[in-house]
């Protein structure tokens, strides 16, 4: 298990690749083959419904379980069980966040900043500091919410100063000021060079994050991608226009090159039309049948994320397409700093000062 | 690794279980010594005898080396078992610490706090007696005299071994199971399931033998807690059913034994987490 990854030629670029990763629990398979790719410097949407394996691939990546087979390589190293180092340079909150609820947030981050990489001092401040969690520091972690102690859980993760960050359900317990507050921070932390993949299943969530999706089911990665690609692929329009008209305005939206999905005649939903092109051309959809006489009399768009986990995962058609190569830009460098320090939480992350 | 240790003993520093344990054992104890000075001062015993001194530290020893063995096993149970319970180890691995190094340096944050726990309640029992023997008027000797002190080193030197062989013993079953309270349970079902069989199989050995014994040390008398017991003995503390009606076994090898437990129970706790896959 410590040779490197078989044609994973764009190796450099990403910052884990795994190929063929297989884990049994006696005779359960929870990963089957998973071949991962997950660029450096982007958000990295990992998604699956509950038990498909998500879980346990990041225990895998943190050496927290030996794969019964397939390679893995993190930030260009290949995997091996002996080399705990290679840690040293991760970031992870995995599962529910954990403490020692005896001890002050403050203590305990004294206490994880004590195994691992030597972290300087200060950083456990910082570490507050960034998750805004500066004024509840001394308070003992066992009066905290659980939004507090996710939050305390990504400061912890974020002592190494690491270049790629694991988040096991990262927004789980959040308020609505601290989702954004996250998204701030993470989306920071990407613009300074860092990996984040996300482990979720908050859909809308991830759909604002991640540049990158991959979606696993049943221990097999079944789509991955940009997250625009995957989006236009399931991208749809409907427009409902008189059942009786529905031939007419089948061969006018032919125009359009795109497949049509008429309701069936005779059902609660006749009159509907799903056209399968991008959301932004429903003007064009409205547009084509009112020029031919036709009014629509309502237009539903729809591209989101929840369509394309839902197809991908329920058994329902897959979406229409090959796989996806790897996005663009997957080759290039993390993009350089341009904005300042998220707003949200408070000052900036650990070691991420300019 | 100083940075390591350093977080573990603040981690026992500022938990509640360390002081309770203590507590425990010094109200115990203080209970006992006044029950002495009580049953002393009515002249209806020979409590004062054991006020005195070198003979006091034997009295001591059952408290801090008997009572105090069983609370080290619960003790180190808990703290063994805790990171588990409470997910700690799946962070600590995840910063990439050593799975072994970890658990053998929170051994070491233990054995430090068993010797400060052990020095403390070692002085209490020595302020008790002095407590005691002023309540009915008995002379106690110096405490810190030529052979005395003498005896007292001897007797914490090798009661602390056996304390750090028990508290081991609970610390690596912790670590096996993986929790803390199924360690303190198993650890204590332990102890006291091992000295009930013990017993009764001094007795059978006694019946078998007219009641004189073989002459020969048997072997249970080298199971984990009576091979403890057996080291106490051989310093002077008659706590040891076996070795008081059996032939005793030496104390050297005794101690060797008791060590080679300690060493078995650090083991343990070491591989267990290295080969450990980590769900929770």
């Amino acid at each position: 298990m410590t040779a490197g990854v078989p044609g994973a030629g764009h190796a450099e670029s990403m910052a884990i690749v795994t190929r063929g990763l297989t884990k049994r629990y006696g005779s359960r398979i929870a990963l089957s083959g998973l071949d991962l790719n997950v660029p450096r410097g982007q958000v990295y949407g990992f998604l699956g419904p509950n038990g498909s394996g998500k879980t346990t691939t990041l225990r895998l990546l943190v050496g927290l379980m030996r794969p019964n087979a397939g390679t893995i390589e993190v930030l260009g190293q290949p995997y091996s069980w002996r080399d705990r180092r290679r840690m040293f340079r991760i970031g992870s909150l995995i599962e529910a966040p954990s403490f020692y609820p005896y001890l002050s947030g403050r203590d305990n981050l004294a206490v994880f900043a004590a195994t691992g990489a030597p972290t300087p001092r200060g950083r456990v401040d910082e570490s507050l500091d960034a998750v805004g969690l500066t004024d509840r520091s001394g308070d003992k972690v066992k009066t905290y919410s659980l939004g507090m102690k996710q939050r305390l859980g990504i400061a912890s993760a974020l002592l190494s100063n690491p270049e790629l960050l694991l988040l096991d359900e990262p927004a789980n317990g959040l308020d609505p000021a601290g989702i954004v507050a996250m998204r701030e921070l993470l989306r920071y932390l990407t613009e300074t060079g860092r990996t984040v993949l996300i482990s979720s299943h908050i859909l809308p969530e991830v759909q604002q994050l991640a540049d990158v999706i991959g979606i696993i089911d049943r221990g097999r990665l079944v789509r991955e991608g940009p997250l625009d690609a995957l989006l236009s692929e399931t991208a749809r329009v409907r427009v409902w226009v008189p059942p009786a008209d529905v031939p007419r305005a089948l061969s006018i939206l032919a125009a359009m090159n795109a497949p049509l999905e008429p309701a069936p005649p005779g059902t609660p939903h006749a009159g509907w039309i799903t056209v399968r092109v991008p959301a932004d051309r429903s003007v064009e959809v409205n547009r084509l049948l009112a020029q031919n006489g036709i009014y629509a009399s309502a237009l539903d768009v729809s591209s989101d994320l929840e369509s394309v986990f839902l197809s991908l995962t329920m058994g329902a058609p897959a979406a229409t397409g090959q796989p996806l190569g790897p996005p663009p830009g997957w080759g290039e460098a993390p993009p350089t700093p341009t904005t300042g320090p998220p707003p949200g939480w408070g000052g900036p992350p650990p070691g991420t000062n300019p | 690794m100083i940075r390591l240790l350093s977080a573990e003993l603040l981690k026992l520093r500022r938990r509640w279980a360390t002081y309770i344990v203590l507590g425990v054992l010094i109200s115990l104890m203080a209970l006992v010594y006044l029950l002495v000075g009580a049953v002393g001062g009515a002249g209806r015993g020979n409590g004062a005898s054991v006020l005195r001194f070198p003979a006091a530290y034997t009295f001591i020893d059952q408290f801090v080396f008997g009572l105090g063995g069983l609370l080290a096993i619960a003790y180190a149970a808990a703290v063994g078992g805790a990171d588990w319970t409470w997910g700690i180890v799946r962070v600590v691995v995840a910063r990439g610490e050593s799975r072994s190094g970890y658990i053998l340096v929170k051994a070491l944050a233990l054995a430090i706090v068993l010797l400060i726990g052990v020095l403390i309640a070692y002085l209490v029992g020595i302020a008790l007696t002095f407590g005691a023997a002023a309540l009915i008027g008995v002379k106690t000797g110096n405490p810190f005299a030529g052979s005395a002190f003498d005896a007292l080193v001897r007797q914490i030197a090798y009661g602390y071994v056996v304390i750090l062989e028990r508290a081991a013993i609970g610390f690596g079953v912790a670590v096996l199971l993986k929790s803390q309270l199924a360690g303190i349970v198993s650890g204590i079902v332990l102890y006291i399931g091992e000295a009930i069989l013990t017993g009764l199989l001094v007795v059978l050995t006694l019946r078998a033998s007219d009641g004189l014994g073989t002459g020969e040390t048997q072997w249970f008398q080298f199971l984990p807690f009576s091979i403890g017991n057996s080291v106490l003995s051989g310093t002077g503390n008659p706590n040891d059913i076996a070795s008081a009606v059996l032939q005793p076994v030496p104390l050297g090898l005794a101690l060797a034994v008791t060590v080679g437990y300690l060493v078995a129970g650090l083991a343990v706790a070491a591989i267990s987490v290295e080969r450990a896959e980590i769900s929770s």
